[in-house]
């Protein structure tokens, strides 16, 4: 089953490289770019430590559901108001 | 900080090693039928450079092999432990197919490996497959690398 993710997202907006999260995680920096592709599923353990890195919920990263796009969330956010 | 190399994959050229080592006792063993001493030193050349390409090829291919300081990561782990099994599993196949083929040339006056020089190159064989064929399986298993434009 696919797994969706938004770690380009996060790192991205934290600027961080993939080397960077790659050491961090304690991972090859391609594992990294294979699991924002999409061509890789990470083990729980993996999966936690990547949300730990970026201090959020395992479940703000990674879904079965595709998450929306940041447009998509404000126009949501903007509609609410 | 743990520096580790980039993943690296070869597809097809696994292939060609392996497909290198029978092809080469085929033509050693025409050369000894035809009693041609020169197609038996291509067959010859074409077994051992598959041989030792086959040997080699696992330096330049997915890595299968931690170094010091340098882990497999557990994407890498599950790479190896998948390309060995079916290897592994290919690799028995293949035996079990060798030996119901003797069971049954033996009955129809079929070639069978009968020299000591036949058994040595089946047994070169088997291990360039141990060799090549995990590398060949982790490179269709491993996706094209991730280049700097998707960072």
């Amino acid at each position: 089953m696919k797994i969706y993710n938004r770690i380009a997202l996060f790192r991205s907006e934290r600027g961080t490289s993939r080397r960077e999260l790659a050491d961090a995680v304690d991972v090859n920096p391609q594992t990294i770019g294979y699991l924002e592709r999409g061509d890789y599923n990470p083990s729980l353990e993996l999966a936690l430590k990547i949300a730990a890195f970026f201090d959020v919920a395992v479940e703000h990263l990674f879904s079965f559901q595709p998450f929306e796009s940041v447009a998509v969330a404000l126009r949501r956010i903007d509609a609410a108001e | 900080m743990i520096n580790r190399p980039s993943p690296r994959n070869l597809r097809v050229l696994p292939a060609l090693a392996l497909a290198a080592m029978p092809a080469g006792v085929v033509v050693m063993n025409v050369g000894l039928a035809d009693g041609a001493r020169a197609i038996r030193m291509l067959g010859a050349l074409l077994f051992f450079t598959g041989y030792f390409s086959a040997m080699l090829i696992r330096l330049f291919g997915p890595r299968l092999v931690p170094l010091i300081g340098k882990p497999l990561d557990e994407r890498e782990l599950l790479v190896k432990t998948t390309a060995y099994a079916k290897s592994g599993g290919i690799l028995t196949m293949l035996a079990v197919i060798g030996c119901s083929y003797m069971g049954i040339a033996a009955l129809m006056g079929w070639w069978t490996p009968t020299r000591d020089v036949d058994w040595t190159y089946l047994g070169l064989m088997m291990m360039g497959g141990w060799f090549g064929l995990p590398v060949l399986i982790a490179s269709w298993l491993q996706p094209l690398p991730v280049t700097e434009d998707e960072e």
